[in-house]
């Protein structure tokens, strides 16, 4: 699985720690409805362990952004409870262990993003010393001198990331860090990330590029109108291995098809086979087709994506 | 607290609302005193009568000063109060503040620490751009040099720096509120400059003015009846405000306790969005 160089995967977590079990995060029964009646979330249980990087997929309006909200203490939630950093949200103590930037950076835009990174730091409480180490991490010392007003989307964010690792946080929550960024700003976000995620760092990232959460999560937690639909594995939401296949005669190669792997596991769509099987088939179902005096056009391994899963998962939900 | 006073002193130290309103503070005391002083020295002139140049020397600096100080402290304070809490909304920097270790409450008690010691500055500027400029008018005169006593002084930065309090802590309380600096400041400035104006008048015209006691608890009132008791012969005949300085300065007290302890809740209570 595509994932962050460095980080601790599902696979491997047991080898490292016996703290990679624990959770860092807990929410139960998490709720918030608005004044006006609107129920933004509703009734999410979520856990996010120590050492992995979580994604959280949602479409815009899903309650992504008021979720976080509530983990942090934004924002009171409506009934739920939660435990953060082992801390009720918004707890001093519970906040001096978490990093966040969330709906983007916030900072005063006559100072520049060095003195805006140091306000933070005595709100903080950490070393000043400890603004240039960030600046150099997120390779803005030299920009750091020009008021924050003057910044570009991709440099704004930059420090936003830079002020939730001023404390060196067990938890980093980022929140559509790669929002409004262009191509090139993207990339760079998330080759910041992938630094910020390496060690024993909890990353917790909400989004909806789900390449980028693909590339780069080891759980996902999908949402969609307030509900948590899906918690698991990105392997696991991603699901078994298959088969592409597209041939001439989709009757007969049906036929074949299920001949070889049975009724269950070949799905018909759109003019093309989805085939339950190891990869590694493909040699012997060219093979048997072709003996068949079937056509094959197309026969690749099945490269089912975050994306498809998610519309699969919140379209239903979104349609219902 | 520390870390929140540092925080907020780093902040706004830079800030040029706060630079500004600094430099405004010296040119209205500056522009004040010139005025007063073309008008002593014009006697012929309608809006001279009264005005003795006696009220520009050093001595009278303090009761001098009172009327800018007024003036700054029913428009600036207000001004900066509402900035200073209203634009933290507009900028996203709340919920940056919020999420970085302090409570709400210390959070909001460092920046009213902040404000206060602004105010203090102000007061300060204010009073030694007076305490100047009544040196130059004395020198020029070729009158001799006597300052007041340093009493005198102090109570005189206090009770300026109440006026201030009290009105910028009404700005604060509009900016919590409001969660928008332009609206804060000018919902501020339109109660100052005419709605507790109209106010007061039409209490006090009511049933024979026996509602004049309501009008005597705006913040207004007991600013002008306070800076208008520091006063002298120098000054000529002046009427005696309505409101005695010492119930002005416990009214005041209580708006500024008042409006922190609101806007304490309201940011302790209140969704950050």
């Amino acid at each position: 699985m595509p994932r962050f160089p460095g980080c601790v995967t599902l696979a491997n977590m047991n080898d490292n720690s016996i703290n990679q079990h624990e959770a860092i995060l807990e929410a139960r029964g998490l709720s918030k409805r608005f004044g006006s009646g609107f129920l933004a979330v509703d009734g999410v249980d979520m856990t996010v362990r120590r050492g992995e990087v979580y994604g959280f997929l949602g479409p815009n309006g899903a309650g992504k952004t008021t979720t976080l909200r509530m983990l942090v203490g934004l924002i009171g939630a409506t009934s739920g409870t939660i435990k953060i950093a082992g801390h009720p949200p918004g707890d001093p103590a519970g906040l001096a262990k978490i990093g966040c930037l969330i709906e983007g950076p916030g900072f005063y835009p006559y100072l520049s993003g060095r003195h805006n990174l140091r306000v933070v730091a005595d709100l903080a409480s950490v070393s000043q010393k400890r603004v240039d180490e960030v600046l150099d991490l997120i390779e803005m010392t030299s920009r750091a001198g020009r008021k924050f007003g003057t910044y570009s989307t991709g440099m704004r964010m930059r420090i936003g990331v830079a002020a939730a690792l001023l404390k060196d946080p067990d938890l980093l929550i980022l929140d559509e860090p790669t929002n409004g960024l262009d191509p090139q700003g993207m990339a760079e976000m998330r080759k910041l990330i992938t630094q910020t995620g390496q060690g024993d760092r909890t990353v917790l990232i909400s989004s909806h590029l789900l390449g980028e959460v693909q590339q780069t999560c080891d759980r996902v937690g999908v949402i969609a109108n307030g509900k948590l639909v899906r918690e698991s594995t990105v392997e696991d939401l991603l699901g078994d291995e298959g088969v592409f296949v597209r041939a001439d005669s989709s009757d007969r190669a049906q036929e074949v098809l299920t001949r070889m792997f049975g009724t269950a596991a070949v799905v018909r769509e759109n003019g093309h086979f989805n085939v339950r099987t190891d990869p590694g088939q493909s040699l012997e179902i060219n093979r048997q087709l072709t003996a068949s005096g079937i056509g094959v056009s197309e026969l690749r391994p099945l490269d089912r994506s975050l994306e498809d899963v998610f519309f699969q998962l919140t379209g239903d939900k979104q349609g219902s | 607290m520390i870390a929140t006073i540092k925080a907020e002193w780093r902040k706004s130290r830079s800030r040029p609302a706060f630079l500004l309103s600094l430099g405004a503070v010296a040119a209205i005391t500056v522009a004040v005193y010139g005025f007063v002083w073309y008008l002593a020295l014009h006697p012929g002139a309608k809006q001279s009568q009264g005005v003795s140049l006696l009220s520009l020397y050093p001595h009278e600096f303090v009761n001098n000063v009172m009327n800018p100080g007024l003036f700054l402290g029913e428009v600036m304070a207000v001004v900066l109060g509402a900035l200073l809490t209203g634009s933290e909304y507009a900028w996203g920097t709340t919920k940056t503040t919020l999420t970085q270790g302090p409570g709400r409450l210390t959070n909001w008690a460092g920046r009213v620490v902040v404000f206060g010691a602004w105010m203090v500055v102000m007061a300060i500027v204010l009073f030694t751009t007076g305490a100047a400029s009544s040196l130059i008018v004395a020198s020029s005169e070729g009158h001799g040099i006597a300052w007041p006593a340093v009493q005198t002084i102090f109570t005189g930065l206090g009770a300026v720096w109440l006026v201030f309090m009290a009105n910028g802590a009404l700005g604060m309380t509009l900016g919590v509120l409001l969660r928008h600096s332009a609206a804060a400041i000018s919902v501020g400035l339109v109660y100052v400059l005419a709605v507790e104006l109209l106010g007061v008048s039409v209490i006090g015209s009511l049933n024979d003015g026996a509602y004049k006691w309501i009008a005597k608890l705006f913040v207004g009132q007991n600013a002008g009846a306070l800076l208008q008791s520091f006063t002298s012969p120098a000054f000529g005949p002046m009427p005696a405000p309505a409101i005695g300085s010492g119930q002005a300065v416990l009214v005041l007290g209580a708006y500024v306790v008042g409006f922190v302890v609101l806007s304490a809740g309201l940011l302790r209570l209140r969704d950050v969005t």
